[in-house]
């Protein structure tokens, strides 16, 4: 009896949000005939690219067992030094596009080694280096913004090749990289191990420390190239931009069911769950609810997937209770 | 006073796996009943469904004259039913009384010092001596393992169910354990006990059921029936109970200590040859799963030399020790050992990447096909190697740790408490196991609280003693007796 009803529910709990977003598509189709056009879904997408990388980046940071709250202001900084760069000092776009790379992936590793060094939770360090890196973006960009940025460098952002945007192939490459690295590498493999039970992957000769602050440096990087996006799109760059990465990320991960206790988290879960995110603050723009509104909404849905995330741990505990 | 316990036909099924097929089986009050079986005979899963823990399928639960088609934990509790599970489930950071008297309620406000002194009058009674004001995570593993037994006896149990309480104790523990039991059975209490170790059945109960498979085989009378029966029914075939000897003499001298401190142990001196198995022995707390973690470079040696194949070694951390082809099977398997939402083969796997895969990148088939040979050579009972390590039974479990350790293919091996809760038709196995390591000239360094084990299997034993080295016997002086003077002088 208790067997139907746990496998019925085990279905529920792996896919809840794959129906969450079909049923949000159904009702918000159904709502206005303007959201399914293929003009609005692409809209979609364009607001979601730099969301989709960095929560693939926070994703693997997760899976290892951390968390990180610095990712806005490291896009921040990333995408005003980027645009300095180029405005400023007439840089070449590609080797702007790798300074934020590599900005962002120093900025990782500056929070990996913080918190190995110092044996602190990722979420106190990233706690204080997230201030850090907002006072060098403020100090760096003087509080201004940087507008008319190359057109090479927006087309990254902006173009299309025919309904299609450019940084849709950049993106699908990226993420699929990443998924391939999570699962077919070794580093992938620690990146779970040390996540899952760190005790454990320590004396199988897996150097902890190591593997976590190249995965911080990883992400780095991902948020990094999700600035340069961010930037590109809108053609300007400002201290302001790419701050609600962060917030936006952990939702996104949380509701694709990574665990936040680490250890357990697949992409394509994250991917679903940028999805939904986007589908939320589209469907709710299009029905004209204001933004405030919309941060509500956002956070009811952040509480309730942390809620069915420890739900779903406690259901698998009593499972396993006493072995 | 005790009540009485019937199980009938008591059937679970998990998804490919009929973990309890139709069991039925009813326990006198006050009378002490073993359940043994295999690894994955469902004796943990029985238990659990008694606690409600798990739903049954199929059957009813009788406890005194209440009938239960399913029970709850709430209704197990308010019932009498009291289980200490196989594995802990202490907080930690509370202290021992906090523990002991955690989810009772006694008003509004905690009162340490009240429940303090209410612990250290039960933990008396009971013959246990420890510091109920101390936090659980400062305790050794078999103390933990006691204060779970006194959490479970304190809550006016009727009925008593312990799963392999002594997987983590030594002889002294065990005998206080024996202590407790015996006075509950003076209380009139009824007490299910579930152990690997066939011994203890004979020292303490007065019935033992047999499983295997997730069926009830048979139950005997303790007194009428003896090791090589019961063996006989467990595994359904004849077994012979002889520790297997490797044919080749040892070798060269693979691992050497000299006068190495830290981590709690004081200069101590030993090696071991290739071919050869040296027994730690000692008692609890007597240093030597510490000696394993600081050769394993998990902590660090503040002075001393160790030396691998004769050259000296600087073993920084696991990864060194690893590299230098020593590997650890740490003693508790649960929070060191494996990856609970892993798979079988995900955990065999990750401490042999290169083997099975590229240097960067994995193969999910060699993998596959290691689980299977591990699986098969250890004999983990699963349907399928894709299965979480966490839905395998304790048993099971630390199989896939050995397989982990052992798929790493190290030539210098520390086993700690290697066949902790493993039943014994398995244990033969890995004996075997671990002879045609040396017979490949592999040296190992084995703890084992199991004295039969230990003398068994060793080619010589140090014994350690608040982390000295007390003594060395070479095989010919063997014997229980001594190894316990040797452990326990002062
Ligand atoms: N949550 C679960 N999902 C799938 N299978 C399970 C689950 N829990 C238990 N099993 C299976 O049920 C069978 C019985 O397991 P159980 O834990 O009762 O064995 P056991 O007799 O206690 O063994 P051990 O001596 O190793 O502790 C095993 O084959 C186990 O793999
Ligand atoms: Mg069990």
């Amino acid at each position: 009896m208790k067997k139907q009803k746990s496998v019925v529910g085990s279905f529920l709990r792996k896919n809840v949000i794959l129906l969450l977003l079909v049923a949000m598509i159904v009702i918000f189709s159904i709502a206005m005939r303007a959201f399914l056009s293929v003009t609005n879904l692409m809209n979609i997408y364009n607001q979601n690219a730099s969301l989709l990388l960095s929560s693939c980046g926070l994703a693997m940071i997760m899976i290892s067992g951390g968390i990180d709250l610095s990712i806005g202001y490291i896009a921040s900084l990333c995408g005003v030094v980027a645009a300095i760069l180029m405005k400023n000092y007439g840089v070449n776009i590609y080797v702007a596009i790798l300074a934020a790379l590599v900005i962002g992936a120093a900025c990782g590793a500056l929070n990996g080694f913080l918190s190995n060094r110092l044996r602190i939770h990722t979420m106190i360090v990233t706690l204080a280096t997230m201030t850090l890196f907002q006072g060098l973006s403020y100090i760096i960009s003087g509080s201004k913004s940087y507008s008319s940025l190359p057109a090479a460098f927006k087309f990254l952002g902006q173009g299309y090749i025919g309904k299609v945007p450019v940084s849709i192939f950049l993106v699908a490459l990226i993420i699929a990289a990443g998924s391939f690295f999570l699962n077919k590498t070794h580093f992938g493999r620690y990146m779970y191990a040390i996540g899952g039970n760190p005790d454990a992957a320590f004396l199988a000769g897996i150097n902890v420390g190591s593997v976590r602050q190249r995965t911080f440096a990883l992400n780095g990087a991902m948020v990094g190239m999700a600035a340069v996006l961010l930037i590109s799109r809108s053609g300007s760059a400002s201290s302001s931009m790419g701050t609600s990465l962060q917030f936006d990320s952990i939702t996104a991960c949380i509701l694709g069911g990574v665990s936040f206790t680490g250890g357990a988290g697949k992409i394509g879960g994250v991917v679903l769950g940028v999805l939904c995110l986007g589908v939320l603050s589209n469907g709710m723009q299009l029905v004209g609810w204001g933004i405030y509104t919309q941060y509500v909404v956002k956070s009811i849905l952040l509480v309730a997937a942390i809620a069915f995330d420890l739900y779903t741990k406690s259901k698998e505990l009593a499972d396993r209770e006493g072995e | 006073m005790g009540k009485s316990l019937s199980m009938k036909n008591i059937t679970k099924r998990y998804p490919g796996v009929l973990a309890l097929d139709h069991v039925s089986i009813e326990i006198k009050a006050g009378e002490i009943r073993a359940l043994v079986g295999e690894n994955g005979a469902g004796k943990s899963t029985l238990i659990k469904v008694l606690s409600g823990a798990v739903t049954n399928d199929e059957g009813e639960i009788r406890v005194g004259d209440k009938v239960f088609p399913h029970i709850t934990t709430l209704q197990a509790r308010e019932n009498g039913i009291a289980v200490v599970y196989q594995e802990g489930s202490l907080v930690p950071s509370l202290s021992v009384a906090e523990n002991v008297y955690l989810g009772k309620r006694f008003g509004r406000l905690v009162n340490h010092k009240a429940l303090e002194h209410m612990a250290a009058q039960t933990f008396e009674h009971l013959g246990i001596k420890v510091n109920p004001g101390t936090a659980v995570a400062n305790l050794s593993p078999a103390y933990r393992q006691l204060v779970e037994i006194v959490k479970a006896v304190s809550q006016d149990a009727e009925i008593v169910v312990m799963d392999e309480p002594t997987a983590q104790l030594t002889v002294d523990e065990v005998e206080m354990l024996f202590g407790i039991i015996r006075r509950l059975k003076a209380d009139g209490i009824t007490v299910v006990y579930i152990s690997h170790r066939l011994d203890e059945i004979f020292e303490i109960t007065d019935s033992v059921t047999v499983m295997r498979d997730g069926k009830y085989i048979t139950t005997l009378d303790t007194k009428e029936t003896n090791k090589t029966e019961l063996i006989e029914y467990m595994v359904g075939r004849e077994l012979s109970l002889s520790y297997p000897r490797s044919s080749k003499p040892p070798g060269e001298v693979a691992l050497e200590l000299e006068n190495v401190t830290g981590n709690g142990d004081k200069d101590v001196s030993l090696y071991v040859r290739g071919g050869e198995i040296l027994g730690l022995g000692g008692l609890v707390g007597s240093g030597r799963t510490e000696l394993a973690k600081v050769i394993f470079g998990a902590a660090s040696a503040k002075t001393g030399t160790i030396l691998v194949r004769g050259a000296k070694v600087e073993i920084k951390s696991p990864k060194d020790a690893v590299s230098r082809s020593i590997g650890l099977i740490p003693e508790d398997r649960k929070s060191e050992g494996c990856f609970l939402k892993m798979t079988i083969q995900w955990n065999v796997a990750l401490m042999n990447l290169r083997r099975t895969g590229t240097r960067f990148f994995v193969n999910e088939k060699n993998e596959r096909e290691q689980a299977l040979r591990y699986r098969e050579a250890l004999k983990i009972k699963t349907p399928s190697v894709a299965q979480l390590v966490g839905n395998l039974s304790g048993g099971n479990q630390q199989k896939v740790v050995l397989a982990k350790v052992l798929a790493a293919q190290s030539d210098i091996l520390i086993f700690d408490e290697p066949t902790r809760g493993i039943d014994v038709g398995a244990r033969s196995e890995i004996y075997e196991l671990m002879v045609r390591l040396l017979e490949e000239g592999k040296a190992i360094i084995m703890i084992s609280s199991d004295m039969e084990e230990l003398l068994g299997m060793s080619d010589r034993i140090v014994v350690l003693g608040e982390g000295r080295v007390r003594g060395e016997l070479a095989r010919e002086e063997f014997s229980q007796q001594k190894v316990l003077e040797l452990a326990s002088v002062e």
